[in-house]
């Protein structure tokens, strides 16, 4: 606008009409109730306080296992490990940990209890598996990382390969958890888990599934085990939001 | 403290920031409501107005420019006054040309005079421009925000907003004598 901009004077305020005024914004002010709206990144720090030490231990475990494993595994030839046994094993049973943190909902009157002012038991699960799915599959990253330098399998296969006892495990464990009372208990979850980690060792018993051949079948199984689990979320999800009966276990 | 920190204090539970908001802003907003509504009474209601509008929302306040927000509301609490009022035209300049209400002689009298008529030309003048035009003009020389600032306040583009300053601009100019605004 350069030189041609225009000025506008200054107009001048009353005072006695500007006290006046104020003094009715500072009456407003003072009737106010002022809520705290923390925002999203508050809420989710406040939630992972609540997460039990127990859980971290445990995912803390089978991170240490598969590094573990795989370090040792790294020593021997190649031709004497069976590698996608243990990764196997690991993948079925490493789910059990975010079932037994669930689980703790279950407790007497600790459903209720985990219920903040801002999420609900339904929201509170959903945080809480998405943390635990987002590590256990950083978890199984860095297996199928170290399996694929390993084995002469394709990095599509060795994904194929670990991540079907991964998402049938889960399958399992959540049924079990939410298919009675008292199956929040740990030692029906530790059960599942060893048996789990049993079945996940029955392909490696006939190693002859692992040829390309069958990889077909293994992407089939993987998706049927992905839609079962997909209707088992949405199932327990509706029932949570719908009616109070899986809340009040106790 | 700025006013980011004075939000914190608020959002934390202390309410007497709410008024040091309001003292400091105040007068700004005064003015762009005298200068969209031409009606200096009714602009001291209006300033109250969008402060206690204001104070409602506080709560969910997530803006980052503080002065642009508490101006957007008292564009709209301008918008509803015209939408009530139906006033633009017409309304009477209705305030004594000294509020203080001293009596004053000689140069100084005359200087307040022809002050007073500098700023009633330029509130007839203002008055007789399109509102949107006249938005952009009374945000951007008398609440002094940039362009990117009025068009965040008005939700209108960058280039929209410099269209309508120029074309306010100019029709502005056309309607004040030039000696009594240029080179100040």
């Amino acid at each position: 606008m350069g030189n041609d901009k225009i000025k506008l004077p200054e107009l001048s305020v009353d005072p006695i009409k500007k006290k006046e005024s104020l003094y009715k914004i500072q009456e407003a002010a003072a009737q106010k109730r002022l809520v705290y709206c923390p925002s999203w990144l508050e809420i989710l720090k406040s939630q992972l306080a609540y997460i039990s030490r127990g859980y971290w231990i445990g995912q803390g475990a089978f991170a240490g296992v598969g590094i573990l494993v795989f370090l040792l595994l790294g020593n021997l030839s190649r031709e004497d490990v069976p590698y996608l046994f243990y990764a196997s094993v690991l993948a079925a049973s490493i789910g059990i940990v975010t079932v037994m943190e669930l689980g703790r909902s279950q407790s007497c009157q600790m459903g209720e209890l985990e219920e903040s002012c801002y999420f609900n038991l339904g929201q509170l699960w959903g945080i809480k598996m998405v943390l635990s799915g987002s590590i256990n599959v950083a978890i199984l990253t860095g297996v199928i990382g170290g399996l694929s330098r390993k084995t002469d399998f394709g990095i599509l296969a060795l994904c194929l390969y670990i991540l079907v006892p991964f998402v049938l495990s889960h399958g399992c464990y959540l049924l079990l958890l939410f298919w009675g009372r008292n199956m929040g208990k740990k030692w029906p979850q530790i059960t599942a888990a060893v048996f789990m980690g049993l079945a996940a060792m029955i392909p490696g018993a006939f190693p002859g599934v692992y040829r390309q051949i069958y990889l077909p079948v293994w992407g089939g199984v993987f998706l049927i085990g992905v839609v079962l689990l997909a209707l088992e979320l949405h199932s327990l999800f509706k029932k949570l939001s719908v009616g109070g009966e899986k809340i009040c276990w106790s | 403290m700025d006013d980011g920190q004075m939000i914190e204090q608020i959002r934390q539970g202390r309410k007497e920031y709410l008024n040091t908001i309001a003292e400091k802003y105040y007068d700004d907003i005064y003015r762009f409501c005298c200068y969209q509504t031409g009606s200096p009474d009714q602009s001291y209601d209006l300033a109250q107005e969008t402060f206690l509008r204001f104070i409602r929302y506080v709560d969910h306040y997530r803006h980052k420019n503080l002065k642009g927000y508490l101006l957007a509301i008292a564009m709209n609490v301008c918008r509803d006054y015209f939408h009530c009022e139906k006033k633009r035209r017409t309304v009477p300049w209705d305030s004594p040309l000294n509020p203080e209400g001293e009596s004053v002689g000689g140069d100084a009298a005359s200087e307040k005079v022809l002050e007073a008529e500098r700023i009633e030309k330029v509130r007839e003048a203002l008055l007789c421009l399109p509102p949107m035009q006249r938005e952009v003009i009374v945000l951007h020389c008398c609440s002094g925000l940039t362009y990117r600032e009025i068009g965040a306040v008005t939700g209108a583009g960058i280039s929209t907003v410099k269209s309508r300053m120029k074309q306010g601009t100019e029709k502005l100019k056309r309607m004040l004598r030039k000696e009594d605004f240029y080179g100040e």
